[in-house]
């Protein structure tokens, strides 16, 4: 065997041995998690611990669906989510249509001042949002947490939908006017369709960011009427002991809705971060 | 059929002008070729009477009627693009149809005009492919048929051929020289840097140089009577050998011109110039010859037909054909007699 071929076996086998590693730390407490929510309380903190259950039991999750509120919080993390991830996708992708493809002044300012708003933590916003839904009278309501998810989101979406739109041809809109189309019906025909792996990318994103955000829902989300998934998943830690069966048997429910849309949509969503997204 | 005015158009973005007061009539159906080294400003003329650009200043007319501020869509206007801009995701049909679907055009008028549009360009067996699946001679000519099927009063194209292979550029050259020749009513604007496109393809050239127009004529015309060192060195290959000092002096000029194959290769004492072979070039048809003399600067070139038998390191003279001798004065322009065809811009 060559000395480069040596080589190349080598640094392969670091490269595997690297990237198992890495899948084990990612993977670990997924798998844990799954294997919480099949046992029976008696096995969670059995000694020595066991991955698998000796006794598979649906009884975690009959307690999350049918003697908890969970459904009620997955609605509402459905509703929070879906309409953050409508108005970003609407506001963001108009915004970053406009900055992609025009040029006007401080164009480049209020890009930058966007980001601005991302480097104050949301703990420091928790008590001028408070105050401010409070005077609006949207404590404990679906828009106080969308708008509150959106001001952590929509920057974010905005530069992802720039650089999205920068990657399609402007000769492909041009294109379009000379066949006679109007600017909107060119948005709608051509830069739309073709931007659809982004808007996927950025969908994702927004939702998974509004599903998993749990400060904000904390304090805005007091009953059951907004409270989220991710608050939710604490009712079942009391003062003193944690039902931790019926929280991983909840995490798993959380999870997987998650999980399958991001496989389904993973061709677009790598595609879309791929073509210059910023995250 | 559409004729084309430009009046005094000038172009600016913020300080830097790119257009200078252009004056330009493009009669129907004519076949007008914009020429000029990158950066002249040919693409942007084409762009703003597309109507992609806004015009600064001056007037646009087509079809007599000041284009000005109407808006490109409604222009009449067809345009084929340098890297295509096909719809990717759209087949070669629906590419095709996307216009006459804006204008509401009815269905079955609209799959006769495809494909009719597509047979002309013997495209009929890629109609339901995606252009990823077209080769780029094959895209070329959906972007061209995307533009015919409209039936557009004028067609412009901004350097169609560039992003193809030498041998597919010489194919789709004739072809779209065939479609002029077809639509001999269609006014026509193509903008290229390769003045062999140009002249092979153009009724008349519009020679662009750093935002104005050098020379306005026909191929042969500024072949033969380029009106300025520019033109003269821009048109032909290999460009025209510029001589300076006191041949040219002795015949009243700051500079003159002979192009490669209006030199004669002589005995060295019996010619006004003389120099070593440093490079030849056989093509087969012709050698060229790059000759060197005293002095620094660049060589001569020299078109000998077929083959010599001249070796690098020979000491050989040149001799200009007297006829085929252009002279230039201190400002670049042409000396001597003028021509009513030909007409020096601003």
């Amino acid at each position: 065997m060559t000395f480069a071929r040596t080589r190349a076996v080598f640094s392969g086998f670091v490269a595997y041995a690297v990237l198992t590693a890495f899948a084990i730390f990612a993977l670990t407490p997924l798998v844990l998690m799954f294997a919480t929510a099949f046992k029976p309380s008696v096995e969670i903190f059995q000694i020595p611990p066991r991955l698998l259950p000796d006794q598979w039991t649906l009884g975690n999750f009959q307690t999350v669906l049918f003697e908890s509120d969970i459904p009620v919080y997955a609605l509402n993390s459905l509703v929070v989510g879906g309409g953050t991830t409508l108005v970003a996708l609407t506001l963001g992708c108009a915004a970053g249509y406009g900055f992609s493809r025009f040029r006007f002044t401080g164009s480049s300012f209020f890009l930058l001042a966007m980001l601005v708003g991302q480097l104050v933590p949301l703990a420091a916003l928790i008590v001028p949002f408070y105050l401010l839904f409070d005077g609006f009278r949207l404590i404990d309501t679906y828009g106080a947490l969308i708008i509150g998810h959106l001001t952590v989101v929509l920057p974010l979406v905005v530069w992802m939908a720039t650089s999205y739109i920068d990657t399609i041809p402007r000769e492909l809109e041009e294109a379009s006017i000379m066949d006679g189309a109007s600017r909107l019906g060119t948005l709608w025909r051509i830069t739309l369709p073709l931007a659809f792996p982004g808007m996927v990318a950025i969908g994702v994103f927004a939702f998974l960011n509004s599903w998993n955000e749990f400060v904000l829902a904390s304090i805005i989300g007091v009953t059951n009427a907004s409270r989220t998934l991710p608050v939710g998943l604490t009712e079942f830690a009391g003062m003193f002991t944690t039902d931790w069966g019926s929280t991983m048997a909840a995490s798993v429910l959380m999870t997987v809705p998650v999980l399958i849309a991001f496989l389904f949509f993973q061709k677009y969503f790598v595609k879309g971060l791929a073509a210059g997204a910023v995250k | 059929m559409s004729d084309v005015t430009i009046r005094g158009l000038n172009k600016r973005y913020g300080q830097t002008q790119v257009l200078h007061d252009i004056d330009l009539d493009i009669p129907s159906g004519e076949f007008v070729v914009l020429l000029g080294p990158s950066g002249c400003g040919k693409s942007t003329l084409l762009r703003c009477i597309s109507g992609l650009e806004s015009i600064t200043s001056g007037g646009l007319m087509i079809e007599g009627r000041r284009a000005n501020d109407i808006p490109a869509r409604k222009r009449g206007v067809a345009m084929v693009f340098q890297s295509y801009a096909l719809y990717p995701h759209m087949t070669v049909r629906e590419n095709m149809a996307y216009g006459l679907k804006l204008r509401k055009m009815e269905k079955a008028k609209i799959d006769a005009t495809v494909n009719g549009a597509a047979e002309r360009l013997q495209l009929t067996p890629f109609l339901d492919r995606l252009p990823k699946a077209l080769s780029g001679g094959q895209r070329q000519r959906v972007a061209i048929g995307r533009a015919i099927v409209q039936d557009p009063k004028l067609f412009l194209f901004d350097e169609p051929l560039s992003n193809l292979d030498a041998s597919l550029r010489v194919q789709m050259r004739i072809e779209i020289a065939q479609i002029h020749r077809q639509l001999s009513q269609t006014t026509m604007i193509y903008v290229t840097h390769d003045q062999v496109e140009a002249m092979t393809m153009a009724d008349r050239i519009v020679v662009l140089e750093g935002g104005h127009i050098r020379q306005v004529g026909k191929p042969l015309d500024l072949y033969r009577r380029p009106n300025s060192l520019f033109v003269a060195g821009f048109i032909g290959s290999p460009k025209m050998n510029f001589i300076t000092g006191p041949m040219a002096q002795s015949r009243g000029a700051a500079t003159i011109g002979v192009r490669p194959e209006a030199l004669d290769v002589t005995d060295p004492t019996d010619a006004e110039i003389s120099g070593e072979i440093v490079h030849s070039e056989e093509l087969g048809a012709f050698t060229f010859l790059y000759i060197k003399g005293a002095d620094d600067a660049e060589p001569m070139v020299v078109q000998q037909p077929g083959q010599t038998s001249y070796s690098e390191g020979t000491v050989v003279g040149l001799r200009p054909v007297p006829e085929e001798i252009h002279r230039f004065g201190t400002d670049g322009n042409r000396l001597g007699e003028g021509d009513p065809e030909i007409r020096t811009a601003n």
